[in-house]
């Protein structure tokens, strides 16, 4: 682990333990689909840090907007480094098997992020795509978006 | 329609044992190859199987569990708000706004990328 993810993770747990919610349910008005994620992410724990499984979400959160918003495109560019970033850093001295696991859960987790982010963005597309649309104005924000 | 693609697999599974070894690497390709030769299939086959079925997992190097085996739930449930009207989830690595909506920039900031 580099010194920046170690600072990374101290840091992110500072916050939580500084800011925390508590481990208490979600809030009320949260839409998340709670089973779904929980379900998905229980199977997948550990596979990717902190920093990859974010990064998938949010080329899943940016795949689930284009499909449902007008004005929202994919930039595949954007989407291949950031996949190939995650994919090439693999766990020293894999076998081809292992790499070829490896890779199939992250591809079945891009797609399942991909799914539940849709379902979410569906039930409530106003809003989502409101924000979506307010994300990408944000200049000093990098997104996955043309 | 069945009765034709069938009839189109069979064709092709003749075509492939028709042709020599060195040809259909040059023609099929590794991935080609791996989805053929059932690996691909087999691997996706794993990673979907049911949970009570024991899996393969490849852990990211210096992974260390977050949570005890067996408290998944309490672990899952844990949020932060980095600031007023966001909530960040730590197990699924994702914020979201007070209203709902996924808060993308928020999540590239809290997670660094």
């Amino acid at each position: 682990m580099t010194n920046s993810n170690l600072f990374r993770r101290a840091a992110g747990a500072a916050v939580a333990l500084t800011l925390a919610v508590s481990a208490g349910p979600a809030l009320a008005d949260d839409l998340r689909i709670d089973d779904a994620w929980k379900a998905a992410l229980s199977e997948t724990e550990g596979v990717l840090d902190d920093k990859q499984m974010a990064m998938i979400n949010g080329i899943a959160y940016s795949a689930a907007a284009a499909l449902l918003c007008d004005g929202i495109d994919i930039d595949p560019d954007k989407v291949a480094a950031a996949t190939t970033e995650i994919l090439a850093d693999t766990p020293p001295d894999l076998t081809d098997d292992d790499q070829l696991a490896r890779y199939t859960a992250i591809t079945l987790m891009l797609g399942t992020a991909k799914g539940i982010l849709l379902a979410e963005g569906a039930l409530h597309k106003a809003e989502f795509c409101a924000t979506a649309v307010a994300e990408k104005a944000d200049a000093k924000v990098a997104n996955f978006w043309k | 329609m069945q009765i034709k693609l069938i009839a189109a697999a069979a064709a092709a599974a003749l075509l492939l044992a028709s042709v020599p070894q060195a040809a259909q690497a040059k023609t099929i390709g590794p991935t080609g190859a791996a989805i053929v030769g059932g690996v691909a299939g087999l691997a996706i086959g794993a990673a979907i199987a049911d949970s009570n079925r024991p899996k393969k997992k490849i852990y990211y190097e210096g992974y260390a569990p977050p949570y005890r085996p067996g408290y998944y739930d309490p672990y899952f449930n844990q949020a932060f708000a980095p600031t007023a009207g966001v909530i960040c989830y730590p197990a699924q690595r994702l914020c979201y706004n007070n209203n709902g909506t996924v808060a993308n920039n928020w999540t590239r900031r809290v997670y660094g990328y």
